[in-house]
């Protein structure tokens, strides 16, 4: 057979692979197990806890990270998957220890209680205000539709989105 | 008390996983080799949304999975001219979030777009493919798909073979099942007024396996007959079909209050679901009746 060089992504023994990826804006080099979750390899390897681990189905959006800018659920995503890609985890969305507009918002509307689902909450946000800026509420609402929250309650962070989408119309 | 040094059960020692080699072909013929080679110790993956869902719900992996992500001709649209008509092909590899932003499904095969938004959540439409929908077999889109007459392209390592859905379904039923490479969407019947819903029927409104899934794309004419009808149905682990004898019934009618009382009966009769612990073949036929009934009686209204 006329094997291409895509073939086969280990050798023959040792089931690991190279993965070259960008985290956070930071190069990074591993070698894991092709089939390895995203999210285990964030938190085991890299020791970036910010991204959680809940249902580990893509039911709960707990997990939910950026990858080349689209929002996805890092418990579905296999190593090989990542490989080549650029990963944005809630610890690269606070710049210059200031802490995102987002995360502001969520904070000051009461967007939490005891927080484990807000990271994935605040990516979720951050993907959608990137691409609609001022989300009416159906639009917040499809947008946050795989992310649960087992304690707040939906209204306070609601409300963070939609300041922040007040905000974005004020600057336009 | 238990002693941690033991195991907790007795009987056979618990086997490792046995670790996966996962091959990522560059072109369809590669694809095909490697599971010919591998027959059942493989499996296509191309999201894997559905593969990942199942290897945490207790489905070990397979031995070799085998990732269709390389084969570019796999991926996006085309639009093609076939006898006149316009067509478009949709790749494999198309992930449903692409599908949905398509101003030509949301534009010319608006329930493609509606069947795609009752999928999971936008972050697991980001990575799950159209491709993948169809395999699982029992996908949301495939009744969106029969109703709009999709057909499946796909390649049994020699040739291209064209098929309707629900014959290409049952084709991955078989071990050597050929790969899907394709959707492609005739271009949808012209009329005075377009008689088109999905409508999924869930114990959440997405996210979850549905109890009944149901399609249907139809045209009337100024006279208010019903001149093109497709309907189908679909919904827990029985694959969606097409309800060709309750479009026998509507075809060429205008609709009555009495037609519907009728209808209501064939689609009991017609529709065969499975049941599961959850929910009753009975109850998803009594479900399906009541939705395609309720959809036909707002258009008599
Ligand atoms: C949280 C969650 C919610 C979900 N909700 C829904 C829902 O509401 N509705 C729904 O329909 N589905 C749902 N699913 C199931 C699944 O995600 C989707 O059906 C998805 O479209 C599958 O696509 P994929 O690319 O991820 O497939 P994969 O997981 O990669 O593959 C699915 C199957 O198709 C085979 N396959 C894939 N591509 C090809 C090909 N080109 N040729 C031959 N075989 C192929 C694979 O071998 C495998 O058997 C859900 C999954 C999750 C995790
Ligand atoms: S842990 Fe990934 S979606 Fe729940
Ligand atoms: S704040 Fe506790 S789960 Fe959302």
């Amino acid at each position: 057979m006329d094997k291409s060089d895509a073939v086969n992504v280990q050798t023959e023994n040792v089931p690991v692979i190279d993965l070259n990826l960008t985290i956070n804006e930071n190069p990074v080099k591993l070698q894991v197990e092709p089939t390895a979750r995203l999210v285990d390899i964030l938190r085991d390897e890299l020791q970036l806890t910010g991204t959680k681990i809940s249902c580990g189905i893509g039911r709960c959006g707990a997990c939910s990270v950026m990858i080349d800018g689209q929002l996805v659920n890092a418990c579905l995503t296999m190593a090989y998957q990542a490989d080549q890609t650029s990963i944005t985890t809630i610890e690269g969305v606070s710049r210059d220890q200031e802490i995102d507009p987002i995360q502001k918002a969520f904070l000051e509307e009461g967007g939490f209680q005891c927080g484990y689902c807000t990271p994935g909450m605040v990516m979720a946000v951050k993907v959608l205000l990137e691409e609609v800026p001022v989300p009416t509420e159906e639009d917040i609402k499809m947008a946050l539709s795989g992310n649960l929250c087992r304690c707040t309650g939906y209204g306070g962070i609601i409300r963070a989105v939609q300041r922040m989408a007040a905000e974005n119309s004020e600057v336009r | 008390m238990v002693n941690e040094h033991e195991p907790l059960m007795s009987g056979k020692p618990p086997t490792l996983p046995v670790p996966t080699k996962v091959w990522r072909p560059s072109d369809l013929s590669e694809a095909w080799e490697v599971k010919r080679q591998y027959g059942t110790e493989a499996r296509y993956i191309t999201g894997g949304t559905l593969i990942q869902l199942q290897r945490e719900q207790g489905t070990p992996l397979a031995k070799h999975l085998i990732s269709l992500d390389k084969i570019n001709v796999l991926e996006g649209f085309d639009h093609l001219e076939d006898e006149g008509q316009f067509k478009l092909r949709i790749g494999a590899l198309t992930t449903l979030s692409d599908c949905h932003r398509n101003v030509f499904i949301e534009e010319y095969w608006p329930i493609l777009a509606e069947a795609i938004r009752h999928v999971a959540s936008p972050a697991v439409r980001n990575r799950a493919t159209i491709g993948g929908n169809v395999c699982y077999q029992v996908g949301d889109v495939i009744p969106a798909l029969m109703v709009l007459e999709a057909e499946a392209v796909s390649f049994d390592g020699t040739t291209y073979l064209s098929n309707d859905i629900a014959t290409y379904i049952q084709l991955i039923n078989g071990e050597d099942h050929p790969i899907l490479a394709s959707i492609s969407l005739p271009e949808p019947p012209v009329s005075a007024q377009v008689l088109s819903f999905f409508k999924k029927v869930g114990r959440r409104e997405a996210f979850i396996p549905s109890i009944v899934t149901v399609a249907c794309q139809g045209c009337i004419n100024e006279s208010g007959e019903v001149e093109y009808i497709r309907l189908a149905a679909g919904g827990g682990t029985a694959s969606p079909k097409r309800l060709y004898e309750c479009e026998r019934f509507v075809q060429n009618k205008v609709l009555i209050e009495e037609d519907l009382g009728r209808l209501y009966e064939m689609v009991l009769q017609e529709y065969v679901p499975a049941s599961d612990p959850f929910t009753t073949a009975d109850y998803r036929k009594t479900v399906a009746a009541n939705v395609i009934v309720s959809e036909f009686e707002k258009l008599i209204q």
